[in-house]
């Protein structure tokens, strides 16, 4: 089942010399099951998007459909601790959530504030540790003795052991050395391939969209300006141009080669296939 | 002279495992010097030992050739200056000007003088229309660089950078990655900038590589770079530029690598029109 | 938070706006202990012109003076309610089995509404007229004489400052941290004793985390760029006094002079 967004508005502090109109009439259905970045400049909306979809913002005008539920304005939702359950939100750094002695309770809190007894909850803290790349063994450590880094896949941890249906990041990668980037990238593409989870992951990071996700959506002033393919999406390097936005190096190479009168495959987003293609040009001129 | 001259520096935050193991190295006076690493290498902890933030248990630091010391510490801070991570927690005044005067105030700069001060270091970071602004309507790029515009007001020689960019946003990157070309740009600054960003490495002068507490490598961009398999085990990926240029190298289209895509765009077009 | 009046400054370019912090807060130290004076109700004549045309001057509405009485409400019922409950003396106005209602208890307790509310439209004149830090550096400059004394005048002005500077952002930290946990099932609203504790530990623990790692930069920053509390400094913000500061100054002298002047007549 596709999340379906309508005519969602909000506005903070309404009515006060400091309101804020934020979201302005968002239209959006996201497809089940894949990968969706959303991306935009700082005060676009992202965050206040986001934070609409597991009920930590209340619908002001509009609605939504998701996980099967359905959220709309002046509704007491009874189930909004389910929903989520269900829809699994990481913030940014998220590192800064622990607070418990040991990571297995830190991660077992959630499954517990959901329903679980604790020796269950337990249970699936530890089975999720590998999952996330941290050895089973850290279970009874302080969060607090860990890396950055580490941390940070503990506070992850801490929202797959709900094993939710939609999972939301909010700059997952921010602040990782590029190897440890990668590696949280990989984790979460691998909850999408293997048990098809759907994946909304807010980004700055163009290489990481263009590498990892299969639609992107693009925010502008509370709207909605773009909703494609991610293909489509890099075929017009001008689009980011213009939300300020640095096109991902091999988006940015083959437009500049285009100008200079090569004839490259708008379908290529691959550096090897790049690469022939180049030669192909290169040599066939002689 | 060197900027810095780091001899034998061994650190350690607790006595036990060392931090930085024996390091030695020299930064040119007026380079744009980058310092890489993966998180855990000892990139930040080298950064507080030069500013004389943490104390080293072995070795010694030189700064413009004086040696760094407690007695002397209070005034070599003001040839030496650091920009940090988060832009946040840097911003000490209430608002831009006050920001700005932290650190005249400290170096019993006259009242009088101060106006002009602050107005000139915020105009070098364009941030001059800004000077009453409080830091909660100030995007992080612009925090940092009232960070730089506070750290230029006492006139440095030299201007570290630990991961200042890591926390913003593209466009908060790309405008604090300008001015830092920028400061640098007479050469009458030594820059030091600690950095994941490949593509900013590529356009320093001198990369010095840390792994484990230990300097790996060092050398010029190009010489650091040859080096890309030791590098991707360290997790350090290459811009992406050279590696596209080093793949077109293997497939004997380009002679070597380059390490901007307008070089690369460049050379094949001389090729194109050639054939 | 948005509804808090008290504490919040606001930028309306008034006479009282421009006037030196010092000034303000010496004001506000005579007309307190003139609020003190048990000069009797008419005592109180004088006080409120005075804050009646410093309202005014500040252009601020007596709407928004007492929008921050709010958060005193709740206090001012209580006692009132220990008031009657305690007090039986004066004349009796009410009587119902044993619950009655003496005259001493309501007027005591509105003699202490009524300080209460003209300190506290002081005070909201004070913060909404100045800059925190002005306030700050106000309150230095004005302590400096005790420095003599050992009283690190300079070091509280910074240590204010900063707390002042940190509000926002750990505001904004909370409202995240809040938001991250309540995304892990914390319901602060329902739920037992025992899981609204873990919810606000798992609030507070993060909080204070963070609060020390902010704390432990900052120093750095500070101390990066040569702050040294044991060495002298400059000050950027130079404090002046004007002719309104002066008059201002004598208004509330003569005040306090004239609850004196009623104190004394009345013995």
């Amino acid at each position: 089942m596709s999340i379906e967004i309508k005519e969602l508005k909000y506005t903070y502090s309404p009515g006060s010399p400091f309101a804020h109109k934020a979201l302005d009439g968002i239209n959006l259905s996201i497809p089940e099951g894949q990968v969706t970045a959303i991306i935009g400049q700082t005060g676009s909306g992202k965050s206040t998007l986001v934070q609409h979809l597991n009920g930590l913002l209340k619908v002001q005008e509009g609605s939504i459909d998701i996980a099967g539920y359905h959220l709309e304005p002046q509704m007491k939702l009874k189930e909004i601790k389910q929903l989520r359950k269900k829809v699994g939100l990481v913030f940014q750094f998220p590192e800064y959530q622990l607070f418990e002695e040991t990571i297995g309770k830190d991660i077992a809190f959630g499954p517990i504030n959901f329903g679980d007894t604790p020796e269950m909850a337990m249970e699936k803290a530890k089975t999720i540790l590998p999952k996330v790349g941290l050895d089973e063994s850290l279970i009874e450590r302080s969060p607090f003795d860990l890396s950055g880094g580490q941390k940070r896949r503990v506070a992850i941890a801490g929202i797959l052991v709900q094993d939710p249906e939609i999972l939301v990041l909010d700059e997952p990668a921010a602040g990782l050395d590029p190897q440890g980037a990668e590696e949280m990238m990989n984790l979460f593409m691998s909850l999408n391939k293997e048990q098809g989870k759907t994946i909304i992951l807010v980004s700055h990071d163009m290489e990481h969209v263009l590498q990892y996700c299969d639609n992107v959506i693009v925010l502008e002033n509370g709207k909605v300006k773009t909703f494609c393919d991610t293909k489509t999406f890099f075929k017009h390097p001008e689009w980011m141009k213009e939300i300020g936005i640095n096109p991902p190096g091999i988006v940015t190479l083959k437009q500049k080669l285009m100008e200079n009168g090569f004839v490259i495959d708008p379908e290529i987003f691959d550096e090897e296939e790049l690469a022939v293609a180049i030669e192909s040009q290169v040599k066939s001129n002689g | 002279m060197d900027a810095i001259e780091v001899n034998n520096l061994t650190f350690s935050y607790d006595s036990e495992t060392d931090v930085l193991k024996d390091i030695s190295l020299r930064i040119p006076k007026g380079s744009y010097t980058t310092i890489i690493g993966h998180n855990g290498s000892g990139k930040s902890t080298i950064a507080k030992v030069l500013i004389g933030l943490l104390e080293p248990q072995a070795g010694t630091v030189k700064i413009l050739g004086r040696e760094l010391n407690e007695e002397n510490l209070y005034d070599l801070r003001s040839h030496i200056g650091i920009v940090f991570q988060n832009p946040d927690n840097q911003f000490i005044g209430s608002t831009v000007a006050d920001d700005i005067a932290f650190g005249l105030e400290n170096r019993q700069v006259p009242q009088e003088d101060m106006q002009a001060i602050i107005e000139e270091s915020a105009a070098k970071v364009g941030m001059n229309d800004y000077l009453n602004a409080e830091p909660t309507n100030l995007s992080g790029g612009q925090k940092q660089r009232v960070a730089i515009a506070g750290i230029l007001a006492v006139k440095p020689d030299v201007i570290v950078f630990d991961e200042s960019t890591s926390m913003l946003d593209p466009q908060g990157k790309a405008s604090i990655n300008k001015q830092i070309r920028e400061l640098n740009k007479n050469k009458d600054r030594t820059i030091i900038s600690i950095t994941h960003d490949m593509d900013e490495v590529a356009q320093s002068e001198y990369v010095i590589v840390l792994e484990n507490g230990q300097v790996m490598m060092e050398g010029t961009p190009q010489e650091i770079f040859a080096h890309q398999d030791e590098l991707e085990k360290m997790g350090l990926a290459l811009p992406f530029a050279l590696k596209i240029s080093n793949r077109l190298k293997d497939m004997g289209v380009l002679d070597h690598g380059l390490l901007s895509l307008d070089e690369v765009v460049n050379s094949l077009c001389q090729l194109k029109s050639k054939n | 938070m948005g509804n808090i009046a008290l504490g919040r400054y606001m930028d309306l370019n008034s006479v009282v706006n421009k006037m030196d912090p010092r000034t303000k807060i010496m004001v506000l130290l005579i007309v307190m202990i003139a609020i003190f004076i048990p000069a009797g109700f008419w005592g109180y004549i004088p006080i409120a012109i005075f804050i009646l045309a410093a309202l005014k001057l500040s252009k601020l509405s007596i709407r928004f003076a007492l929008r921050s009485m709010k958060p005193m409400m709740f206090m001012m019922v209580f006692l009132l309610v220990i008031n009657v409950l305690v007090m039986k003396t004066g004349t009796l106005w009410f009587k119902w089995g044993w619950f009655s209602i003496y005259s001493d208890a309501v007027i005591q307790t509105l003699y202490i509404i009524l300080r209460l509310l003209l300190m506290i439209v002081m005070t909201t004149i004070l913060t909404a007229t100045t800059k925190p830090l002005d306030l700050t550096l106000g309150l230095e400059k004005l302590l400096k004489p005790f420095e003599a004394i050992g009283l690190p005048a300079h070091i509280i002005a910074m240590m204010i400052s900063i707390a002042l500077r940190f509000i926002p952002t750990l505001i904004e930290e909370t409202q995240r941290i809040m938001n991250a946990q309540a995304s892990r099932g914390v319901d602060l609203e329902n739920g037992t004793l025992k899981e609204k504790v873990m919810a606000v530990l798992a609030l507070i623990v993060p909080l204070f985390v963070s609060a020390f790692d902010r704390a432990d930069q900052l120093a750095n920053a500070m101390e990066a760029r040569g702050y040294d509390p044991s060495r002298p400094r400059t000050r950027y913000k130079m404090l002046k006094m004007h002719s309104a500061d002066y008059m201002a100054l004598c208004m509330a002298l003569i005040v306090l002079l004239s609850d004196i002047g009623l104190w004394m007549a009345g013995i």
